[in-house]
């Protein structure tokens, strides 16, 4: 299975996602800001299995990420979830319709649920590659 | 012969016969003479009767006459009085009147100075124009609104030409004449300025309602408008900074309790991490709440406008919730009426929402009997009811429950920092409202239960 790669720029959430999904036994790859994600994506090799995507980031946000990430076909078989604590659920299909494959509000959930989500996106793929 | 004559010829001659013959033409004379006088006599004394009779009659009448006379002329006299006397009280009544009028018209003069010092000092454009767009009166704001020189009388084709093509005051201000309702614009552009307007038909009730011009208010929201703008933007990032921290505690109070629970072997510690994991889920609760009311109180949200049968989301909610009312002893049931009632118009997730607290809320203050569901069509409304056998509180406290931050404890309002964010039932009748419905406490006994309940419009 491929690395699990974390787009976070809060170092405590970001390791609370690193400790649980190495207990559940998988690699991880961070960036913590939208710029330095696109380089470690550029330079990966292999390309991670999925990403979690968060969006208020320095530099380049969650979105410019997405879409630079959603036009580019050498990625389009990586799933992505936007991993956000954003205050406008009703963005969720903005960001759906943009390439993203689910959206999820951080607060409202668990960790380990969290990690559920990661292993199946991977284990899936992509349901609608372009 | 005349008796008289005759006594006196009896005593001169002793007897008519002895009368001697030269004498008889003389006493024929006389006799006739006598007859005629006694004629004449009775004549006289029947025309004196005659006349006195006559005079008599004659002075009843003329007393009559005379006292008629008398009463009409009294009469006369007494209408002369009267009319004397009228004409003084006419007079005075014109007086009073003419005094009333100088009172009244002061008086209006003052309400009309007043009306004026309160309409110049609105802090919004007043502006009262005729049918034909002949603006009447502006208040000062007005003029300063639109950037008139002081005192400057403003014309409707001034006015229309500063507001341009972005709103056509004209047209507006006609839709609002022909149909008699008032028209409200949340934001005109103008200039660099975000105006709010009210244009508001004059409408006179003599007789058949006519409209004879409109009113309009022009109030400048700029500045309101970006203090609600770095409110909410505020809010926003103080909740996602809010947000991000509670994830983390979170997250990870949980993987302790869930992944490392067989090293927690001191009870304490174990109980101190339940705590800060139950308090962090409450804190996010909170958040979340919060969050929503701004939205819901801002109007930023969306309500979907579904067709939907009640009982899909009453059976859900029963589904789930079940098992945690069952825990606490508490059934929780659903009576399906007989018929199919028809599908209602509103947003299914929020309705769920909404009964999700509801049930929720008999939840937390039933201890044992049940939690029943119950619908029915009123009119053009379908009604919720959620009838709990739970403490009760006091009707009067029922309703107080669905403003902000009030929660009851046992009888009293009392902010039971325990459960809850004391913002739940007023979101539900932000919601409600929002859905064209209504909701309340019914019914309530302390000891015995509660009745809550809400409406939704059916679908049409």
């Amino acid at each position: 299975m491929g690395k699990i790669f974390i787009v976070e720029d809060d170092q405590y959430v970001s390791r609370m996602y690193e400790r649980i999904f190495r207990l559940g036994g998988h690699d991880v790859v961070f960036a913590t800001d939208g710029e330095s994600a696109l380089k470690v994506l550029m330079n990966a090799n292999p390309l991670p299995g999925v990403i979690l995507l968060d969006l208020v980031l320095p530099k380049k946000s969650g979105l410019e990420v997405l879409t630079e990430v959603r036009s580019d076909t050498k990625y389009d078989s990586i799933p992505i979830a936007i991993l956000t604590n954003s205050v406008h659920p009703e963005e969720a299909e903005k960001y759906l319709a943009l390439g993203a494959d689910k959206y999820v509000i951080k607060m409202d959930s668990q960790a380990k649920d969290v990690m559920a989500l990661a292993e199946e996106l991977m284990s899936k793929g992509r349901s609608t590659s372009k | 012969m005349n008796k008289v004559l005759e006594r006196q010829i009896k005593k001169v001659f002793g007897s008519v016969d002895n009368v001697p013959k030269d004498f008889l033409p003389l006493i024929e004379l006389i006799s006739t003479t006598y007859d005629h006088s006694e004629e004449d006599r009775l004549l006289v004394e029947r025309s004196f009767d005659l006349n006195s009779k006559e005079m008599s009659e004659l002075n009843e009448k003329l007393k009559v006459e005379t006292a008629s006379l008398e009463t009409r002329t009294k009469e006369a006299e007494d209408t002369k009085h009267a009319v004397l006397n009228l004409l003084e009280d006419i007079e005075e009544e014109k007086k009073k009147v003419d005094q009333l009028v100088i009172l009244r018209t002061k008086e209006l003069d003052d309400e009309k100075a007043r009306l004026l010092a309160s309409i110049n000092s609105l802090s919004f454009g007043f502006i009262i124009a005729g049918i034909d767009h002949t603006i009447l009166l502006n208040n000062r704001s007005a003029v300063e609104l639109f950037g008139f020189k002081e005192n400057e009388h403003i014309t409707f084709q001034a006015m229309s030409a500063k507001f341009g093509e972005k709103f056509d005051i004209a047209a507006e201000a006609e839709r609002c004449v022909k149909s008699g309702k008032v028209c409200n614009f949340k934001e005109i552009l103008f200039e660099k300025k975000v105006l709010r307007g009210i244009i508001s038909p004059i409408i006179q009730k003599q007789g058949t309602e006519l409209v004879i011009g409109y009113v309009l208010l022009l109030e400048d929201v700029t500045e309101a408008r970006a203090l609600e703008r770095s409110r909410d933007e505020f809010f926003s990032i103080a909740s996602h900074e809010l947000r991000t921290p509670l994830t983390a505690i979170r997250g990870n109070a949980d993987m302790i309790l869930d992944m490392y629970a067989d090293k927690l072997v001191d009870k304490d510690m174990k109980e101190m991490l339940v705590d800060i994991n139950t308090s962090s889920v409450r804190l996010i609760d909170i958040v979340n709440d919060f969050l929503e009311v701004s939205r819901l109180e801002q109007g930023r949200f969306e309500l979907k406008k579904e067709c939907f049968d009640i009982r899909e989301v009453v059976d859900k909610v029963v589904r789930d919730l079940k098992s945690m009312t069952e825990q606490n002893g508490v059934a929780l049931l659903y009576i399906p009426p007989g018929t199919p009632q028809p599908p209602v118009c509103a947003d299914k997730n929020r309705v769920e929402q909404v009964l999700v607290n509801l049930v929720g809320n008999s939840a937390k203050f039933t201890k044992a009997g049940s939690i029943t569901i119950h619908t029915e069509i009123i009119g053009r409304f379908l009604k919720l009811q959620v009838i709990d056998t739970g403490i009760g509180i006091s009707e009067q406290n029922q309703n107080l429950l669905f403003r902000k931050f009030q929660q009851a404890g046992e009888s009293t309002l009392a902010r039971d920092v325990t459960q809850g964010t004391g913002l739940g039932l007023y979101i539900c009748l932000l919601l409600i409202s929002g859905m064209g419905g209504t909701i309340g406490g019914e019914k309530s006994e302390l000891g015995k239960g509660s009745t809550f309940a809400f409406s939704l419009p059916l679908f049409e």
